[in-house]
């Protein structure tokens, strides 16, 4: 058992509720859904036990399962989007992210279309979430993507600053594409919550509505304007970083954490905000990396950041070398994938001491490390 | 005669999980909060504890605060469908404060039983 002051713990109840009571229906909603949730899943498997496998109930009540796994995907959908109202903000190159989102984004382009970044860096800093920046750029780019489809185009990007004294000084973040573009009906409502144009199947219709709501909180806005058969352009304004603004820093800093991540670009955001906020990062993009970093005579990592299995790379592995190397170095997962984190074998044991569903936000995974390096 | 104590607020989800108990042979003790959980717990009585987190009058975390100073070595699961924060939140917080297992709403109430089955020997 983990031992913990009370007093610390009582900190950290307190918090949970506060973040609990914060007045967040998609909260209530995902609460009392998931606990239906486990009413029906509950039933179906009971009734399994009870019927012929191979039966048609059997595979009936296979599928009530498999419905209940994607219903729970949806109420996390909606737990994202409550979620963004609390942002953990350091000072951010709004340039280095766009520039990070755009490198990700081009390694998935499809060959017709040209992504065109006209942005500089000037030094432009912002007070936000950089992976929740990160987010609200690839939503936009995938939307400006997807509006290209079959044809293909151009994808532009723009950074400038707008505004004249101190105060009211602006940053202006221009998407512009060349695809289809909406009417009047479409622009009117595009920015709320589960409306989308995409079949059914396709797309929840939170999108725009979350990238709404982290621009908002962030004193910002967003406005489009487009014309159907010329494209669209998408253009986000947040107020420049004031010198009196209030800085985030980890509780301990100084802390050594290794980050397993595939894709540099994808992990690059989080791991340049951890680092702001006083840990020391280190990346491993391969197993024989992590095995480069992890040696008899280098100092232990104290904390593993493992952002999702690769070919080659799973957590089982790191799992096995763990244990092999008699190391006590605590894992914390952060992963698209449902199923990995309702293994419950991991989720279980030791090994595994906190896992986030991604996306994931710099304050959700800020309090994970935290909570997983303080209860050592 | 050992029992499980089985503490959760929402009681369509309290009677599926306590059908499933029965089914295998434990006696169930029911509390639909916290208090009612601490006001039933009998430590000669009970080894094992399934608790929700999240519920009014005393929540699960103050139930497994509270067990583990009556009796230390009780064995305890929790449970928890999460509220803003992600059922995740909850489940950390009731692992440091020294539950056995966890698991997040929706859960495969087998993987539930396999656990029971475990600490209880």
């Amino acid at each position: 058992m983990i031992s913990t002051s009370r007093s610390d713990l009582e900190a950290r109840l307190l918090r949970a509720q506060r973040l609990e009571t914060v007045g967040s229906l998609a909260g209530g909603i995902a609460h009392d859904f998931n606990n239906i949730l486990t009413t029906i899943y509950g039933y179906a498997e009971i009734t399994m036990d009870e019927v012929d496998k191979g039966s048609a109930m059997y595979e009936n009540m296979n599928r009530i399962i498999s419905a209940v796994s994607r219903a729970r995907s949806l109420t996390s959908q909606m737990l994202t989007f409550s979620r963004q109202i609390d942002q953990e903000k350091i000072p951010v190159n709004i340039w280095k992210v766009v520039n990070e989102t755009t490198e990700f984004l081009r390694s998935t382009l499809p060959e017709n279309i040209e992504l065109i970044d006209n942005s500089l860096d000037n030094g432009i800093f912002v007070l936000a979430d950089p992976t929740q920046l990160f987010r609200v750029f690839m939503n936009l780019f995938s939307n400006a993507v997807l509006a290209m489809e079959p044809n293909g185009g151009k994808l532009i990007v723009e950074i400038e600053t707008v505004g004249g004294k101190k105060e009211s000084r602006r940053v202006e973040i221009k998407v512009a594409d060349n695809g289809a573009g909406m009417d009047e009906e479409v622009m009117r409502r595009i920015f709320e919550p589960f409306y989308t144009t995409r079949p059914v199947g396709k797309g929840t219709g939170l999108g725009l509505s979350v990238v709404h709501g982290i621009v908002s909180e962030l004193g910002g806005d967003i406005g489009v304007q487009s014309e159907m058969g010329a494209g669209s352009v998408f253009t986000i304004s947040i107020p420049l970083m004031a010198d009196n603004d209030n800085l985030s820093y980890a509780k301990e800093t100084g802390r050594n954490l290794l980050f397993i991540s595939e894709n540099m670009h994808e992990s690059a955001v989080l791991r340049q905000a951890i680092e702001k906020i006083g840990y020391k990062v280190a990346l491993a993009e391969s197993s024989e990396e992590y095995l480069l970093k992890i040696r008899s005579g280098l100092p232990e990592p104290d904390l593993i950041v493992f952002m999702d299995e690769f070919n080659g790379f799973t957590l089982k592995d790191i799992q096995d070398h763990l244990v092999r190397e008699d190391l006590k170095i605590p894992v914390l997962l952060i992963t698209g994938s449902q199923d990995l984190i309702l293994d419950e074998s991991f989720l279980n044991s030791d090994f595994v001491r906190h896992f986030l569903l991604k996306p994931v936000s710099l304050m959700e995974v800020k309090h994970a490390i935290e909570v997983i390096l303080t209860g050592k | 005669m050992s029992a499980i104590l089985l503490v959760d607020d929402e009681s369509d989800v309290r009677e599926m999980i306590r059908v499933s108990l029965e089914k295998n042979k434990y006696t169930v003790i029911e509390a639909c909060n916290g208090k009612e959980a601490i006001a039933k717990f009998k430590p000669s009585l009970v080894d094992v504890v399934i608790t929700d987190i999240l519920m009014p009058e005393e929540d699960g975390l103050e139930v497994i605060m509270k067990l583990k100073e009556l009796k230390p070595e009780i064995k305890i699961i929790a449970i928890s469908g999460g509220g803003k924060a992600g059922p995740n939140n909850y489940l950390s917080l009731a692992r440091a404060l020294g539950a056995d297992f966890s698991f997040g709403k929706p859960f495969s109430v087998k993987e539930l039983l396999l656990r029971v089955r475990e600490l209880t020997g």
